[in-house]
């Protein structure tokens, strides 16, 4: 069970890190600022923290097998240290035996992981290579992280402390525990609605979050203390007495796996919430319409082409409309500040924006505006436009009109915006480049088509796609995170629980020999089971909602949290509550026979 | 069980009358036999003669039963020995019980017959004495608890006899 | 044998695999019978007392309860039929150690639909009778053998049940502690005409019992055959 739980801990951390390690050669770009580097580590962090609930679970399990063997041994005359030398060899033998044997796997496991895809990214299994580094330390450190957790803090197994924690009448968990966690509520209910969004506010913020988080692990043991009180009053049937009396009477251990599976939900629930946050910004949304509703790609052509190219782009299949509209440039000369020589203005009504972009918010009819941020200075009172740049100054073929005083927001378009209305505009117009915009069926590959069709070239994508797959990516390594959370929490959580099963099987053997019905010991095992998963996901859920929402609330932003994945881990914890719950019912509740009687 | 040592410890509770000294001794010793009359004087005569007990008063009339006797400082110290001094263990070593069965095995005889009986009677004696035992003072518990726990071991050895005959009746020789 | 046995089986065998752990063995309890069953250990007197108390299923043989074939019973019923006319005590009590004393006691009356507060009074009571009120409400776990297999003792009798089937009842406690327990199950069973089937292989549990059925080998010795 220790080489097992070595195994999956080391493959795990293994996958997560090779796929960080394919992910940094394929996208170098991501990784400038550190902040991919902090969530690999996070994420890291996030799972090893699973992975040490099992192998605290599993190897604690043994070492009451273990224990009665190894008490032989100190009949014989062995001493005490020399024995738990002797323990925590056979710990580390087994959890190096599945970690090596993991190393060894590994290189199988790469085409199964490079067929993964988390959003629009795959890695190839060649790239799938954590480093010699990891293979080295990784298995390193979950073998001497089982040793150390299952030998030398507390040689208690769950059995064990379930013996203990049955002899002993559990001092109920002091009320100060609900302290934290009420503070990190009442933090995030101020940040919420005081709406800053200063560095004060972000330091209350992050102090608010820590709260909730730490609340929430010191709460569970009350949290389940106060379940089991309810069950004991609420209920007057007796699976609900058992169930109760029993989660009274829970072992620390088992509190401490429902805490790790807790807190990895709420970080992947809280960590949702901040994709939000990137879900939110313009540029996702603006790809996101690309793959959903229509790709926009665009180029500018001469005045003389423009109609002929438009004509042909428009028969190029997938492309649904073609737009054009004449852009102007600045007559540049020392009078200005160089940079002005960049701008550029477009000449449409705000209809004409509207289809070009649709994004276009605020814009005026009749008026000279700006997108975006004014582009010249407040001092500036006119300028003159011509049709292209270098243009030889002709009086009948640029216009000064004055500096634009307002401005617009819009997506994919910038400069300034002039109105056809204006006298001149349009003889200027009317020989000035043309920007072309091509609308077409949702997709990535507008672009390609049009190149393949031998049309604008050098068209290409008001978006950057990159943008919007590192959210996806992001995203579905918060789903993939969950799952693996979810996997190894729920999973040391069942090997708990079926081990204290197999525990009592004796007893529940006499009380079916007492007459008590089946049914009742297994509805109180399905409880038992059930209620502290159930429940606390629950908890850890919402409070993560809750933290997300804080997060989101952070600075002004008008963003709910989201409450889909929300919904998504909620099933997802239930339904893994039901499967852990059936599995011990099954472990515990055989039918009578006469060997279980003679077992007994 | 030394009967005037018990007599004797006896009136070192107080000083008594050869009467009131019989019937303390039915009341806490004497459940299976009440002492005779006679063997009290007899010991009481004992004491008095051997320096144990002396008389400290007498009543009018005649006859043994006037005198009231006390211990004297030797007296408590023969009933100190006596008290702290172990028991022979050899007075288990022997036994009809063991006896017989070797006899019947060596005879031919059915042994698990001697067995069976004894076990039987043994039965009847320690359900009597559970009964006895439910409405028991604390000095009669614990005469009563002492015969059952010798009956169980009794029993315990019919049991594992019970088991060995076959390969004693070989070792004995004996047609079965 | 007439009808009105309270436990009656014919003929009962049970293998395991190859071992026969009983040989076709008739016994009968009739309502105040106080039985003792006795044997070496492997001689199946743990396996005729499941049998009776319709655990397990006899692989030949007939066990009638009250009237009821237990056999033809569905094994719901037959759990019903202990909980509410059979008490049973084990030798290591095998109470709920998470629940209070007076809360296991309280189990059988809680299954069979009595009121909490009813079922409370009637467990304190039971305890009461066996010196452990005091403890009663004290976790099963964390009170000495002793007091949890009183305690144990008062579950099987709080609901009154018709018959007592005890194995090793006082298996895991010194010759003082076992003597209690044993004399609450005799006065209890006296007082109100409960049988009795206690097994055990210690004869002064046995001498608490007016009836001795000694088993070897899985089969029971006729009172001829253990006596003569």
């Amino acid at each position: 069970m220790v080489a097992l739980a070595g195994a999956a801990g080391t493959l795990t951390i293994l996958s997560v890190l090779a796929v960080a390690a394919a992910d940094r050669e394929l996208n170098p770009g991501r990784y400038g600022d550190g902040g991919m580097d902090r969530m690999v580590t996070a994420i890291v962090a996030i799972i090893a923290l699973q992975v040490a609930g099992l192998a605290a679970v599993t190897g604690r399990l043994s070492a009451v097998m273990r224990a009665r063997r190894l008490s032989n041994l100190r009949l014989l005359g062995l001493s005490a240290g020399r024995t738990r030398l002797v323990a925590a060899t056979e710990v580390a033998v087994a959890a190096a035996a599945g970690s090596i044997v993991a190393v060894a796997v590994f290189p199988a496991m790469r085409p199964v992981l490079a067929r993964l895809r988390v959003g629009e990214q795959a890695w190839p299994a060649s790239a799938l290579d954590p480093g010699v580094l990891a293979l080295v330390a990784v298995p390193a450190l979950v073998t001497a992280a089982t040793v150390a957790l299952a030998v030398l803090p507390e040689q208690l197994g769950s059995r064990q402390a379930l013996s203990q924690s049955r002899q002993s009448e559990a001092p109920a968990p002091a009320w100060w525990r609900v302290i934290p966690l009420l503070l990190g509520v009442g933090v995030c209910l101020y940040v919420q609605i005081a709406r800053r969004g200063d560095e004060g506010a972000a330091n209350i913020m992050l102090a608010g979050l820590l709260l909730l988080g730490a609340g929430m692990v010191l709460v569970v043991p009350l949290f389940v203390q106060f379940v089991a009180a309810f069950m004991l009053r609420a209920g007057r049937q007796v699976p609900l007495l058992l169930a109760g009396r029993r989660l009274q009477a829970q072992p620390a251990a088992v509190n401490r796996v429902i805490t790790g599976l807790l807190l990895g939900l709420f970080l992947v629930v809280g960590a949702r919430a901040v994709v939000v946050a990137f879900e939110n910004t313009p540029q996702y949304r603006a790809a996101a319409r690309q793959l959903t509703e229509e790709q926009r790609v665009g180029t500018t052509l001469p005045a003389a082409e423009v109609d002929e190219v438009a004509a042909r782009t428009l028969a190029v299949p997938g492309v649904r409309q073609v737009i054009t509209y004449p852009i102007l440039t600045t007559a540049c000369d020392d009078f200005f500040d160089p940079h002005h020589c960049r701008e550029i203005a477009i000449v449409a009504t705000c209809a004409q924006l509207a289809a070009i972009d649709p994004a276009v918010e605020g814009c005026r009819d009749g008026e000279v505006m700006a997108v975006g941020s004014l582009p010249f200075k407040a001092a500036t009172l006119a300028i003159t436009w011509m049709p292209q740049r270098n243009f030889a100054p002709d009086p009948a073929y640029s216009i000064t009109v004055s500096a634009p005083q307002d401005t617009f927001t819009a997506s994919t378009i910038y400069g300034v915006v002039i109105p056809p209305s204006l006298p001149q505009v349009a003889e200027i117009a009317s020989i000035a480049d043309n920007g072309i915009v091509v609308i077409g069926d949702p997709g990535r590959d507008l672009e390609q088509r049009l190149r393949d069709a031998g049309v604008l070239p050098n068209a290409h994508s008001h978006w950057d796609m990159a943008d919007y797959d590192f959210v996806a990516t992001l995203r579905s390594t918060v789903y993939t995170v969950a799952a693996v959370v979810m996997g190894l929490g729920l999973l040391a959580f069942a090997i708990a629980a079926i081990d204290r099963a197999i525990a009592r099987r004796r007893e529940l053997t006499s009380l079916r020999l007492a007459g008590i019905p089946a049914h009742t010991l297994r509805r109180s095992q399905w409880v038992e089971a059930l209620v502290p998963i159930a429940g606390g996901a629950v908890l850890a859920i919402a409070l993560g909602h809750f933290a997300g929402a804080t997060y989101l609330a952070f600075g002004d932003t008008d963003l709910a949290a989201p409450w889909e994945p929300t919904l998504i881990l909620a099933a997802a914890a239930a339904f893994g509550g039901v499967l852990i719950a059936a599995l011990t019912v099954v472990a515990t509740t055989q039918p009578i026979t006469s060997e279980t009687i003679r077992f007994e | 069980m030394s009967t005037s040592s018990v007599l004797l410890s006896l009136l070192e509770r107080s000083p008594a009358h050869g009467y009131t000294l019989k019937q303390d001794f039915d009341l806490h010793f004497g459940q299976r036999r009440p002492l005779a009359f006679g063997q009290v004087y007899q010991s009481l005569a004992r004491f008095e003669r051997d320096g144990l007990a002396e008389v400290v008063e007498v009543g009018p009339g005649a006859g043994p039963e006037r005198k009231r006797y006390q211990i004297t400082p030797d007296g408590v110290t023969v009933v100190d020995r006596w008290v702290y001094t172990p028991q022979d263990p050899d007075v288990f070593a022997t036994s009809s019980l063991f006896a017989r069965v070797s006899v019947a095995l060596m005879s031919g005889r059915l042994a698990e017959s001697v067995l069976d009986e004894q076990r039987a009677v043994h039965m009847e004696r320690m359900r009597a004495l559970q009964q006895q035992r439910r409405g028991a003072g604390p000095a009669e518990v614990l005469s009563v608890t002492y015969e059952l726990a010798h009956l169980d071991a009794d029993l315990r050895w019919i049991e594992d006899s019970g088991k060995r005959l076959d390969a004693l009746r070989a070792a004995f020789g004996g047609a079965s | 044998m007439s009808a009105t046995a309270l436990v009656e089986a014919r003929g009962l065998s049970v293998s395991y695999g190859e071992t026969k752990a009983v040989r076709s063995a008739d016994i009968r309890l009739d309502a105040g019978d106080r039985v003792a069953l006795m044997g070496a250990s492997g001689s199946g007197k743990s396996t005729l007392l499941h049998c009776l108390a319709g655990v397990l299923p006899p692989d030949e043989g007939e066990v009638w309860f009250e009237g009821q074939r237990l056999n033809t019973l569905r094994d719901g019923q037959r759990s019903d039929l202990r909980l509410r006319r059979m008490g049973v005590v084990f030798q290591f009590g095998d109470l709920v150690p998470e629940l209070t004393l007076v809360e296991n006691v309280m189990l059988p009356l809680l299954l069979t639909g009595q009121r909490r507060d009813q079922a409370r009074r009637a467990a304190m009571d039971a305890l009461d009778a066996l010196g452990v009120a005091a403890v009663a409400e004290r976790r099963a776990g964390a009170v000495s053998g002793g007091q949890a297999q009183r305690a144990a003792v008062a579950r099987a009798v709080v609901h009154e049940p018709a018959v007592i089937f005890a194995d090793e009842p006082t298996g895991s406690l010194d010759t003082v502690n076992a003597e209690a327990v044993l004399d609450v199950l005799v006065s209890l069973a006296t007082d109100r005409g409960t049988a009795l089937l206690v097994v055990t292989h210690d004869h002064q549990v046995a001498s608490h019992l007016d009836r001795l059925v000694t088993m070897r080998d899985g089969a029971i010795l006729e009172p001829a055959a253990a006596r003569r």
